[in-house]
């Protein structure tokens, strides 16, 4: 497993082997990543009305499909559209999942690895998102923001937030194996009860 | 919809669960028709299409108009409102208004949305006219504008297999007196008495976009990237493309005329809607980052 360096990004980005769309600067492009901008749509986690995060919820939810299946998991989380130009205010302490501008697909043979630039982190913003970026991935990418913090951050869309850096990745990836986020179009809530079924009591 | 000073212009209804489906939203173009009637100083040129509409048509007097009604199997009340041709009338303006100011991607919301609402296409209405004879006008005045033939070309030089877009335009072309409400030649009139006054409308009427651009862009959402031009890395200068929103709708919906005739293809229409809806949000900010370097 070895970092793709800035020549051969270039190279897979001009022959579409690579989709990081669009890149607006040429200084997105580093040495070992590329920056990653935020995009217009925010879900704030809200924790008003809830006594804790219930995983036997998030399990109920998984087995129903549906309205009622997103209740047990969204009810926590509000949806905004931000407009370019107009902030979102991430206050200490909050989270916030926004998606990236860019739209990325990564080919069999890449992972992503999604971290935050080092700039914000030393403003208290934290991205503690969901780091390993699978290959075969098509769609936006979810940024899980925090704001650490001890005053609120305004962030607009479109600024640089974080960044990604790609990992060959060698003995190939099973064909036809279900994709978690396949094909995104913005940030969803994730499945924390993958795997662990056995371990939790039906509610 | 609301002006760049914020000031309210007017309302449009529509459902919320359509919300993300870009490819149906030039269905506004038509709504946009009916503001523009309500300005005093474009009502003036929409009479005048009016006008060019009814001449020798059944719309042009009442009495032809019921008779008209009565022929095609309509069930009248006593007395057929002398309103209701003029109501008719601002439709089938309002289409032409919305194609000529949305493109082709206002074909396929128009039909789709139309033959939801009336799958037959012969209802007719107080206020609005049967189905039928919207999507043939609709169709003239595509064939018209030579937009058509421009669709059919990029089709062809990706596949030449691929089936016509918009099949339902020439389904709905049959010879029958209640579809043949207008004349082909009163239409085509309209259109260019419409396109003549465009400057009129702050020039806002669709402009094509090139051919190889709409082919590379329908291509590239068939294969779940979303339709903005992509760039050249190697080159020096990292060159951003401006982009119409309305090329990246008509891109969408050849690129779903080419996902429905293809077997090996998993896209499905809110997807193809999706890619267009995050294609013209980061046209947004290819437009914020080009306007900034300027």
């Amino acid at each position: 497993m070895s970092v793709l360096a800035h020549s051969e990004i270039v190279n897979r980005l001009q022959s579409r082997n690579l989709v990081i769309s669009p890149i607006l600067q040429r200084a997105q492009l580093g040495d070992i990543s590329v920056d990653l901008r935020m995009g217009a749509t925010a879900l704030v986690v809200r924790g008003g009305g809830l006594a804790q995060l219930d995983p036997r919820e998030y399990l109920a939810s998984e087995s129903d499909q549906g309205h009622s299946s997103e209740q047990g998991k969204r009810q926590k989380l509000e949806r905004f559209d931000i407009a370019f130009k107009e902030p979102l205010i991430l206050h200490p302490g909050s989270l916030v999942l926004v998606p990236t501008l860019e739209w990325v697909k990564l080919p069999s043979d890449l992972k992503g690895v999604v971290t935050a630039r080092s700039s914000w982190a030393r403003e208290g913003l934290s991205i503690a998102t969901a780091t390993f970026i699978d290959p075969g991935y098509t769609g936006v990418i979810t940024l899980e923001l925090a704001n650490l913090g001890q005053v609120p951050i305004g962030l607009y869309p479109g600024m640089s937030v974080a960044q990604i850096a790609f990992y060959t990745v060698e003995g190939g990836v099973r064909e036809g194996i279900e994709r978690q986020f396949q094909l995104s179009f913005e940030p969803q809530a994730g499945r924390i009860t993958k795997g662990a079924e056995a371990f939790i009591p039906r509610p | 919809m609301a002006a760049a000073a914020s000031t309210r212009i007017f309302n449009v209804v529509f459902p919320r669960t359509l919300k993300n489906h870009v490819l149906l939203h030039p269905i506004l173009g038509h709504e946009l028709g009916h503001a523009a009637v309500s300005v005093p100083s474009k009502k003036v040129i929409a009479d005048r299409i009016f006008n060019i509409l009814k001449v020798g048509s059944p719309l042009s007097d009442v009495d032809q108009f019921t008779n008209w009604l009565r022929s095609i199997g309509m069930t009248l009340p006593d007395t057929v409102s002398p309103q209701i041709a003029g109501y008719w009338l601002e439709e089938f303006f309002c289409d032409i208004f919305g194609l000529l100011l949305l493109g082709p991607a206002f074909v396929g919301a128009h039909g789709t949305l139309l033959s939801v609402l009336d799958p037959g296409g012969k209802v007719a209405g107080q206020r609005h006219p049967p189905v039928r004879t919207r999507v043939r006008l609709v169709k003239i005045v595509l064939d018209e504008l030579g937009w058509r033939t421009e669709i059919d070309a990029i089709l062809n030089s990706v596949d030449p297999t691929l089936p016509r877009m918009w099949q339902f335009l020439d389904d709905a072309n049959i010879d029958e007196p209640w579809v043949q409400l207008l004349k082909d030649d009163q239409i085509r009139a309209a259109v260019k008495e419409l396109i003549r006054c465009k400057a009129d409308f702050g020039n806002v009427f669709y402009q094509p976009c090139d051919q190889y651009i709409i082919k590379e862009l329908a291509l590239q959402t068939f294969e779940s990237i979303p339709p903005v031009r992509q760039q050249d890395f190697e080159s020096d200068d990292l060159h951003l493309h401006a982009l119409d929103f309305r090329c990246i709708l008509l891109a969408g919906w050849i690129c779903w005329g080419m996902v429905e005739a293809a077997s090996a293809n998993n896209l499905k229409f809110v997807d193809v809607n999706r890619l267009c809806e995050q294609a013209i949000l980061q046209q947004r900010a290819i437009h914020l980052q080009l306007e900034y370097t300027k």
